[in-house]
């Protein structure tokens, strides 16, 4: 009987890439190249996997490789990607659940499913010497629907990744002893959340790979990506579809004409660097809503060359760059202590202002020019505005503006490649 | 009530530290979790003073540190928390500690007549106890094991090495410091449960309102002075019924708004007993134990037996004690 991937990542899963011609005699996958996908996707043909399991799995860390080795953590493919991946899962995780509610309620069968992500122990086993602890587990549970029943133990750490995304909090669940007890509920959302985690890890590791000549192509995907659109899944399906249209397209390999410059955050300035990980209280309004509202745009959309008061709209014809944009902001606020748009939502529609869209609070682009479209303050400026941001490096020294080290960087970098070469 | 503060301690002088750091300071009392990685941590000093303006130091072997600190006789010594492949560049983050601080001078509510800022040992002993309070929750709720105590000279570090908890973010930090020290208001039932979060909350609550005088009680929102003396006149019984999560008596006084400003600072108070800066900074650098904190003339240390440790007997230096004389 085939077993349902859940966890791309689990040590099973893993042992399988690992056997593939994928990374045979290499070191791992972020050394995958162009010919090693073409020969799998052969391999694949010719019946090399045993199963629809192996051949499920194989699709994960190819379509994660190729996104980490191209286009980076920070992209909208890798964004997209996660997106589809975490929905697909979360399709099956709900689907097995179903089936097991089919007939009697059974715990177990609950537990095995979760059982590629962690360890599950039923909360009664768990806490069988204290009556006192199960009169909480009672409490915590009364009144409460089927699923939503605090019945199963997991070690603490597996829910630091949902923690880390502020979905779940610590003070809300029953924690006894290095396990938190929770709901069939919070099992899914813990679960996919580690989920994305890994995949973020995934897609960090491969970032840091020397990309040049090793660029895969997503072609031979293709042929995978629409065998998979014929789950008979519908919402599933028109994920898959907006994937599959999405290379047909080009958008998704980032050849749009109007598309702007994909970022990399390896040539970012200390600053961003900084702000990206989440600023204290005090600085965080102007670090998020001005300085890196106004760094990742242009760095993004014009990070050479533009004009003063021009809009969005000149460079760009592709919302969707917006919306990259935006989840980076809007993630390095939430890293931010207090999360800046917990306790300051309106700040949403201030850096929407800053983006030159006015103030509408939509994220559209027919908007653009309706407000200023902010430049990055210079150098001087942050020092006295946040003066913790500023932690000069060599290169900090030769420019007066961010945005100016960062296009900088890129000149140099894309110099030494031609001489290189030459 | 007697108040003996620690500000009266004078600055040590430069010959004072010289005498600490040539005559008493043993490599054996710098812990052993910090000795074993030694050349991963990032180091800091204040030579005068004036803050540890003097960072990004390592060092490769313990004697290459006792040679700078005899040398040197730093006014303060910092070792970072967080472990690095460079520490002397800060570079390549590997890991790090999780920490909490809590601040005798800071301490939201006082039983005794020390003003903001100041110390005495009254507060001293509140800190230990809220201290205790704290290690209980990572050791029992959150099932840790490797908790060191440290001394800071003025206050009290808890030092977490479980290698589950070292790899996490700023973010989780946060969190876990938001629930060991009871810093959110628990929620409808939750006041019913008899164990985990809402046991913390109540726990550290009820230390201070114990300690709540009728002028405090006056202070909160919505609260007027014959409420407040009301309020102060039946803590006793306000305290056991708030154990059981019941606010009868409390509502009944303050009535729904004053019952709301009067938990909010509870919950105010709750989480101002750990500097928050500390606990989600990967990369801070803290007092190093067996150091001289300098400005208070007091050892910073380990505490192995935290139940017997009296600060101003033990974290006493040589020094300080022949000034008396």
């Amino acid at each position: 009987m085939n077993k349902e991937v859940l966890n791309p990542f689990s040590e099973e899963a893993i042992e399988i890439v690992k056997n593939s011609p994928l990374v045979k005699g290499r070191k791992g996958l972020s050394n995958i190249k162009k010919d090693q996908v073409k020969k799998v996707k052969e391999w694949i043909k010719s019946g090399g996997t045993n199963t629809a399991e192996e051949e499920d799995i194989l699709f994960f860390s190819i379509l994660l490789a190729t996104i980490a080795l191209r286009f980076g953590s920070y992209s909208k493919e890798s964004k997209l990607a996660t997106e589809i991946i975490k929905m697909i899962i979360s399709g099956r995780v709900g689907k097995l659940i179903s089936e097991a509610h089919k007939n009697d309620y059974d715990e177990n069968k609950i537990i095995s499913i979760f059982s590629q992500f962690f360890n599950v122990v039923k909360s009664n086993e768990l806490l069988k010497n204290s009556e006192d602890y199960k009169r909480d587990l009672e409490r915590a549970s009364s009144s409460m629907s089927a699923e939503n029943r605090v019945k199963y133990g997991i070690q603490l750490s597996e829910i630091f990744p949902a923690i880390s995304t502020r979905k779940l909090k610590l003070n809300e669940l029953l924690i006894i002893n290095g396990h938190a007890h929770v709901s069939q509920q919070n099992l899914i959302k813990i679960s996919i959340y580690k989920l994305e985690a890994l995949i973020t890890k995934f897609l960090d590791k491969g970032n840091k790979i020397e990309t040049e000549n090793t660029i895969p192509v997503l072609k031979p995907l293709e042929d995978l990506i629409s065998k998979w659109a014929s789950n008979p899944d519908e919402y599933l399906r028109n994920l898959q579809k907006k994937m599959y249209y999405a290379v047909k397209s080009g958008t998704f390999i980032g050849k749009v004409i109007k598309g702007g410059k994909a970022l990399n955050p390896d040539l970012f300035p200390p600053c961003i660097v900084h702000t990206l990980d989440g600023v204290s209280s005090g600085s965080r309004n102007y670090s998020i809503t001005v300085l890196l509202t106004s760094f990742i745009s242009y760095a993004r959309i014009a990070p050479i060359g533009s004009k003063k008061n021009s809009r969005i709209s000149e460079y760009i014809d592709d919302i969707n760059v917006i919306e990259e944009i935006l989840s980076i902001i809007y993630r390095a606020a939430g890293r931010c202590y207090p999360p800046l748009l917990d306790d300051q939502p309106m700040e949403k529609m201030n850096i929407l202002y800053h983006l030159g869209l006015g103030l509408d609070g939509d994220a559209r682009l027919e908007l653009a020019g309706n407000s200023n479209w902010y430049f990055p303050p210079n150098c001087d400026k942050i020092r006295r505005e946040a003066p913790s941001l500023c932690r000069q490096d060599k290169h900090c020294k030769r420019i007066k503006n961010p945005l100016s080290y960062y296009s900088t960087k890129i000149f140099s970098k894309k110099k030494n490649i031609k001489n290189k070469k030459l | 009530m007697e108040c003996y503060k620690i500000v009266e301690f004078l600055k040590a002088s430069w010959e004072e530290r010289k005498q600490y750091y040539t005559e008493e300071w043993d490599m054996n009392n710098v812990p052993n979790f910090i000795l074993t990685t030694l050349k991963d941590r990032e180091f800091g000093f204040d030579h005068n003073g004036n803050g540890p303006r003097d960072r990004y130091n390592g060092f490769n072997s313990p004697d290459d540190l006792k040679n700078f600190l005899q040398k040197r006789c730093p006014f303060a010594t910092y070792s970072s928390v967080s472990l690095y492949e460079n520490p002397k560049k800060r570079k390549n983050w590997i890991k790090a500690e999780l920490v909490f601080d809590i601040d005798a001078k800071d301490l939201p509510v006082k039983n005794c007549d020390c003003k903001a800022r100041e110390v005495c040992e009254s507060c001293l002993g509140d800190s230990k106890e809220l201290l205790m309070l704290t290690a209980d929750v990572l050791k029992g709720d959150l099932g840790l094991k490797k908790i060191n105590f440290i001394y800071s000279g003025r206050g009290y570090h808890i030092r977490v090495l479980d290698e589950g908890i070292m790899q996490e973010n700023s973010v989780v930090r946060g969190e876990i410091l938001d629930y060991v020290s009871g810093s959110v208001l628990p929620e409808g039932i939750q006041w019913k449960w008899n164990n985990g979060f809402p046991l913390i909350f109540k726990k550290r609550a009820i230390k201070f309102m114990k300690m709540l005088s009728e002028e405090k009680i006056i202070e909160i929102k919505n609260i007027n002075g014959t409420k407040a003396s009301k309020v102060k006149e039946k803590m006793g019984q306000i305290i056991e019924e708030f154990e059981n999560g019941d606010l009868s008596t409390l509502k009944k006084i303050l009535k729904n708004k004053g019952t709301e400003s009067f938990l909010e600072n509870l919950r105010i108070y709750n989480a101002s007993i750990l500097d928050g800066k500390v606990t989600i900074d990967v990369k801070r650098i803290l007092r190093l134990p067996s150091s001289l904190h300098s400005a208070v003339s007091m050892k910073c240390m380990e505490v192995k037996k935290i139940e017997k440790f009296n600060p101003l007997k033990d974290a006493v230096p040589k020094f300080v004690k022949e000034r008396n004389i």
